[in-house]
């Protein structure tokens, strides 16, 4: 992972830690969670957005517009992004579709 | 809304996420499908989070996920970057906050010993009514003398009056 400057590490926070504790509590098994350990999750949440956002910028040239080929691409490239990679699936054009197709026909064939 | 949100919907707010991009990219324009995206990816990021460090809990038995738990799956996760950066904030949090701490007891550090606080208090409090005392006491007076003429001045008058009354009569 290439080096990370936090901008947004001056200790204020703008995620809602009671909504962080929320999504939490909605993954199975996870019972109560210390006040600073909400704390290091709604920060490390952001510094997340913010490493995402910031991968998006560079790879796409730092073009003035963020879209959903530019975040699809770094979920791809980036190791520590590749958990979302079911998530944001890189679009293919139909042509592409038609390839994938018949090259699974073929390889069926044998 | 009496509906529970769906688990698969439970984002953060919109609100937030945009001012959170506006201060990262300014001049920036998102596409709402790559917001919306970034969204989910946020809560996914969370949940990845909750359940490592729920299992880096469990397996040191205990029942509340503390903040090493969190520190130890950003490192197993490879978000290493995040942990050093997230604990430095957090010592910059509690040093602003001792600080303010330390602020507030001020008064200790003045070198007079609490016992003659509160004499001084006390004296304070005593002068206080004392004079309190002294101007009420001058109010009262004052209104009596008032009353007290106003009360001749009535007499007087019905003298007056009375005396008119007589030649008349």
């Amino acid at each position: 992972m290439s080096s990370f400057k936090p901008k947004l590490g001056d200790g204020s926070i703008i995620l809602p830690q009671a909504r962080v504790k929320m999504i939490m509590k909605s993954s199975p098994d996870t019972e109560s969670i210390s006040t600073d350990a909400l704390y290091f999750v709604t920060k490390a949440t952001e510094f997340f957005v913010e490493h995402l956002v910031q991968e998006i910028y560079e790879s796409t040239g730092k073009s003035n517009e963020l879209t959903y080929k530019g975040l699809a691409d770094i979920v791809q490239k980036s190791d520590s992004m590749h958990f979302l990679k079911d998530m944001v699936p890189r679009k293919i054009t139909y042509k592409e579709y038609q390839e994938i197709l018949k090259e699974k026909e073929n390889s069926d064939l044998f | 809304m009496a509906e529970a949100v769906p688990e698969e919907e439970l984002t953060i707010p919109r609100a937030a996420m945009n001012k959170m991009i506006k201060e990262i990219v300014p001049s920036v324009r998102v596409a709402n499908e790559a917001r919306e995206l970034i969204l989910n990816c946020c809560s996914e990021f969370i949940h990845l989070l909750a359940s490592e460090a729920n299992e880096i809990c469990t397996q040191q038995q205990k029942k509340t996920i503390n903040a090493e738990h969190i520190l130890g799956a950003l490192d197993r996760l490879g978000f290493n970057d995040y942990r050093t950066d997230a604990e430095a904030v957090l010592k910059d949090c509690k040093a602003v906050a001792a600080k303010r701490r330390r602020q507030s007891t001020r008064l200790e550090n003045l070198g007079i010993p609490e016992e003659e606080l509160l004499r001084q208090q006390q004296e304070l409090f005593a002068k206080a009514r004392e004079e309190q005392a002294a101007a009420e006491q001058q109010q009262w007076l004052q209104l009596q003398a008032e009353a007290q003429m106003s009360l001749q001045q009535q007499q007087h008058g019905d003298a007056l009056l009375n005396s008119e009354d007589g030649e008349y009569s």
